[in-house]
Formats: C-alpha cells, structure tokens, sequence
C-alpha cells in the first residue's frame, strides 16, 4: 500500500532521471503519513514553519497568496507526483499557502526523512532539484502570461497547459480530462474576474474549440485552440512529449 | 447568492450570456458590470478610437434590471 503510494512519485522522478534501483528502493521506503482533504481545504498556511514536505497522490492542489483588498492570487496548480512546498525543506516559513482544488489524497514525509535520501545519492539529490528547477520554469509561463498575452489568448494557453500536464502523468487522453476548478478559480489563476472567464470560455465554446462541462475539460479542436494560445510545451520540460 | 447574466454588446459582436455567474447581491452584480466594461475596453485597445460598450444585467428570473454603458471617443485636432 505505501510503496504503491510512494510509486506515484517514483514514476514522476524517473520520467526525467536515472535512477538507481537503491534510489528507487529508497524512495519507496521513505516514510509517509496519508490524509484524505475534501475540496478547498487548506493544507499549510502562509506563516507557518513545516517539518514535513506534502506530495499529491491524488486530486488537485493549488499554492495561493490572498492580496489586501485584491482577492486571491492562484499560483500554480499541483498534480499527481508533485510535491507543492518542496522548498520548506530549505526555507523556514510558508510564504504562500497551499491547499486543496479538488478532493484530495497527500501524503507527508518529514524533511529529516528527505534529506537524508538525497545526502545518500547525487541522482536522487539532482532529481529533486530538477523538480524545482521546471516549477520555476512553469511559473516563469505564467509570469509572462499573466503579463502580456491578451485574455482570450491568457485563457486558451491555461487550458492546453492544463491538459498538456494532465496528459504526461497519464490522466488525459490529450482530448478530454477532469477539470475541477471554478471560473472564479480559473480567474483567480490567471488575474480575470469570473464575469470575464465565463464570457471567454462561452466564445471558445461557441468557436468549437474547447468546452467545460460537469467538472470535465474536452479539447474539440487543439491546433486552433493552441495557436490563439500561442503555446509552446517547452517549459514543461515534458520528457515524454519530446518530439 | 444569486445567478446573474450579463449580456454585452461591444459595436461589432453581441454576446448573450446563456449560463450567469453568482454575486452575492445586485450591488455586486453591478459592480462587476462596471468592471467587464473596464475589460472590454482594454481589449478593443488599441485598434480603435471609437468604441461603444454597453451591458444589460438580468437577475436570476432572466428579468433586465441594470444596464451600463462606455464610450471612448477620440478625434484628431485640426492644425491652423
């Protein structure tokens, strides 16, 4: 049971890296505490200090910042295999929140218990780095969406990014996938208010391009759909989506 | 909370809002009235100098109960 749970990031890691069948057997081994969340729940708070990192095995987790008097700032999402607060095992204080989307599955595995894997290999030790490395390649994506592409075009990028990744975990077929964010959390992601985000998912809809229906995401013409986006995968560095 | 619709109109496409977004009151449905304005006009920026933007907010029963409206009027100044 545990070790199928710790598979799920095994899996994610090696996707990118070559691991050793003792880093495997030492990922597997790490110790994990599991807690079931129903959806929008916190999980760690801004201002906290965290002993332990969190791994999403399943469902769909968010970083967020609340602004003064400017609502909510989504900051990136998590899936399956990624691991949110990674950097609390360097840095002291939460400075950003992380909580539930979706219901969802985390794990925890105390920091003492990480470090001491990656002291004990330089593979291990480099594939953990190299998972910060690309969500800070995604944020970077999102930066620069945020601050130059138009609405529309904001929009469209969200939703191939958003399949592109659900797809190289194996949770969408490219075509279709779950969606389980609100058009406000949509809005509160990319800086639009939820008035705007239905307006422009409605014209994507009506252009037969896209359409959210029932918590469910269906790509119905992906060339037109990522050319408004202008959307280039390689920030995600998706080892499996390589041409 | 309470469905709101809001039906827009930008001079060139009508969009007619089949689905509404939940605000806690009328006062907030306006407020974001005003603000898909404010959107609509950045977004005909900067290819025009006259726009004409006007949105109806109908409430839950499908019934008109607001309507706002934003002009951007601009004109060369003839040189003596």
């Amino acid at each position: 049971m545990r070790s199928q749970i710790l598979d799920v990031l095994t899996r994610k890691l090696e996707a990118r890296s070559a691991l050793s069948l003792s880093d495997k057997s030492t990922l597997l081994g790490l110790p994990i505490t599991i807690r079931r969340y129903e959806a929008r729940k916190d999980i760690i708070l801004e201002g906290r200090h965290n002993n332990q990192c969190c791994i999403v095995i399943d469902g769909l987790l968010c970083r967020y910042k609340v602004i003064k008097d400017g609502g909510r700032q989504i900051l990136s999402l998590h899936m399956p295999g990624d691991i949110p607060d990674l950097q609390s095992i360097h840095i002291d204080v939460m400075d950003h929140t992380v909580g539930t989307i979706s219901a969802a599955t985390v794990g925890f595995i105390p920091h003492s218990a990480i470090k001491q894997a990656l002291q004990q290999s330089y593979e291990l030790s480099r594939a953990f780095w190299l998972e910060v490395l690309i969500e800070t390649a995604i944020l970077r994506g999102w930066t620069a969406s945020i601050g130059k592409r138009s609405a529309p075009a904001r929009i469209a990028h969200f939703l191939c990014e958003y399949i592109t990744r659900m797809r190289s975990i194996g949770l969408s077929d490219g075509v279709t996938c779950v969606m389980p964010l609100t058009q406000t959390e949509i809005g509160d992601a990319l800086g639009l208010s939820t008035v705007h985000i239905n307006k422009k998912l409605r014209e994507l809809r009506r252009a037969k391009l896209v359409e959210i229906r029932a918590g469910q995401l269906r790509v119905l013409n992906w060339k037109e759909l990522s050319d408004r986006a202008d959307f280039d995968p390689n920030y995600l560095h998706l080892p499996l989506l390589k041409k | 909370m309470a469905r709101f619709y809001f039906d827009t109109d930008d001079g060139t496409a009508a969009d007619a809002d089949d689905e509404g977004v939940d605000f806690p009151d009328r006062e907030s449905a306006k407020n974001a009235a005003h603000a898909i304005l404010a959107v609509m006009i950045g977004e005909k920026l900067p290819i025009s100098d006259n726009i004409g933007l006007r949105v109806v907010v109908r409430d839950e029963y499908g019934r008109p109960f607001y309507r706002a409206g934003l002009n951007l009027e601009g004109a060369e100044i003839p040189q003596a």
